[in-house]
């Protein structure tokens, strides 16, 4: 009976992880297969010919010359989850750790522009990234994903602070430490993993984008590795689906990286909102 | 690109999208389809996923977690790469192994059919979405004392009998507020979409969101996309409404 149960429990595991990762087993595999081989009508899930081909192809400057892009990446996710941690720490202290007028009226209105997103703002980012003048720049991107996961991140970072005890500050403000000083040496350290994790979520959230970049970049400029590529998806349709998911697999590397380092800080981070009784 | 100088035009773009505009309610009734199609099927898969991960009987629990994880926080560029690919018309691998079993006889162009597009677009939705509320469950079903479960045990309960007693009851606020918060989300999601279809075939799939989109960054007619998005922002406010309404019924802190 027992053995029956495992048996089952693990079958059930295994009919999830297959569903979950098959799809994308697919293409990691086809990525480096040579490119007959990629239409060949009878699928062929480990290629007796390996090749990195697709992917020379995805950074050569005379082939998908991806570099630059993958820069715009970088940069705009790497800069604005620094500024949007930094805000998120310090907002967050003040409605984590302190009772205020109308504090919780604060937290329900963050809540909600929390769900305000996507589609509903895209008109005004455009517009108002026209009137600015900084369409297709860095700017524009990083003020909008610092404006998008704000609202989420002040919310992490206020459950991680207030988990804290109460008498640490009490302690530090007798040893005659102000304010800031008990803030940034005494709190930011004790809760560095969860630190971590936002800006990591904040990274993954600005790297994903697709919508903001999309109506907000226009040229190799500013134009993001998300961008580039679903610009070839629609172009090319048949012609470079070896050097498409090549790419599709390089920019899905950064995500995944820092949630196998960090996956309990995420997912500490992530539950931390409405399942916590 | 940017048209006229504005003016104000009071609700003529309101009264235009809903009382003129051919395709509005058709949208409306997509958006239904997708967000409680993609809601419940999300539910369907994640909570059982959730029970098997959180069951002792498999070892590396936090290996297997990661895993799944992986289709939750991958690009959606290249997660619409792999179903465009797994559901491609003439070297689709769907095609090849139901044509196989014998299930279909003919290969189906199974993102550019009226009829197969939605199914085909749910199960795209299900597993990029469903490993999100698999981790939400898992905390919850984390937090349940152990001792509920040995007290039950001791008085003879069975398997059954336990996930129906104390497993269901303790995780029911949990459930909801999660699917709520699935719900809102998979309402504002423009990209699965867009990537797979962007709309179509003709309007079959275009959904509010998408919709928005298309009115103002490929028509120009940024007053009615502005107008679609105000509509869009009633339903969302409205979930919320309900998500408040929910966790402070189960005294959930959020």
């Amino acid at each position: 009976m027992e053995i029956l149960k495992n048996t089952g429990i693990w079958i059930a595991l295994f009919l999830i992880i297959t569903f979950s990762m098959l799809p994308f087993f697919w293409i990691l595999s086809s990525s480096f297969k040579p490119t007959d081989e990629i239409f060949s009508p009878v699928p062929n899930w480990f290629t007796k010919n390996p090749t990195l081909q697709h992917y020379k192809w995805v950074f050569d400057p005379s082939g998908g010359n991806m570099g630059k892009y993958i820069l715009n990446s970088f940069a705009v996710s790497i800069i604005s989850a620094l500024i949007i941690t930094t805000i998120a720490c310090t907002g967050g202290y003040a409605l984590g750790r302190f009772e205020f007028p109308a504090k919780n009226v604060l937290g329900i209105f963050i809540l909600i522009l929390q769900m305000v997103q996507g589609p509903l703002v895209v008109v005004f980012w455009y517009r108002f990234s026209w009137q600015l003048g900084i369409l297709d720049t860095y700017i524009a991107l990083i003020l909008a994903y610092i404006a998008i996961n704000l609202p989420f991140a002040t919310w992490l970072a206020a459950g991680f602070l207030s988990q804290l005890p109460k008498e640490l500050e009490d302690a530090a403000m007798i040893d005659g430490a102000g304010y800031w000083k008990t803030f940034y040496r005494i709190i930011i350290p004790l809760v560095s993993p969860g630190i971590m994790a936002i800006i990591a979520l904040c990274f993954v959230n600005a790297w994903n984008d697709y919508l903001f970049a999309l109506i907000l970049t226009q040229t190799e400029k500013s134009k993001t590795i998300q961008i580039a590529l679903f610009d070839l998806l629609s172009f090319f349709a048949k012609s470079n689906w070896g050097g498409l998911m090549a790419g599709g697999v390089v920019t899905s590397i950064p995500p995944v990286i820092l949630f196998i380092f960090l996956q309990k800080y995420i997912v500490g981070g992530m539950t931390l909102g409405g399942v916590k009784e | 690109m940017t048209g006229p100088e504005p003016k104000f035009v009071g609700f003529a773009n309101y009264l235009k999208i809903l009382t003129v505009d051919k395709y509005f309610y058709q949208i409306l009734g997509n958006t239904v389809i997708w967000v409680v199609g993609s809601t419940i099927l999300q539910l369907l898969l994640g909570f059982p996923a959730a029970l098997v991960l959180n069951s002792k009987r498999i070892k590396f629990r936090g290996f297997f977690r990661g895993l799944i994880l992986i289709s939750w926080v991958m690009p959606i560029i290249t997660a619409g790469m792999v179903w465009r690919w797994v559901y491609n018309a003439d070297w689709g691998i769907l095609n090849y192994y139901l044509s196989k079993i014998g299930l279909i006889k003919n290969y189906v162009n199974w993102l550019g059919n009226s009829k197969t597009v939605w199914p085909a677009l749910l199960v795209a939705s299900l597993w990029k979405g469903f490993p999100y509320m698999t981790v939400m469950f898992l905390a919850g079903l984390q937090g349940i004392p152990v001792q509920l479960y040995e007290a039950a045990r001791v008085d003879g309960a069975n398997a059954w009998n336990i996930f129906r007693k104390i497993t269901l009851p303790i995780m029911r606020p949990i459930i909801a507020v999660v699917s709520m918060t699935s719900a809102i989300l998979t309402w504002n999601n423009f990209r699965m979409i867009w990537v797979l279809t962007q709309g179509g075939p003709g309007y079959r799939t275009t959904v509010l969101s998408t919709y928005v989109y298309v009115k103002t960054f490929t028509f120009y007619r940024f007053g009615e996309g502005a107008t679609v998005a105000m509509i869009s922002f009633i339903f969302v406010i409205a979930m919320i409404i309900v998500y408040i309404l929910l966790t402070k019924s189960y005294k959930l802190k959020w």
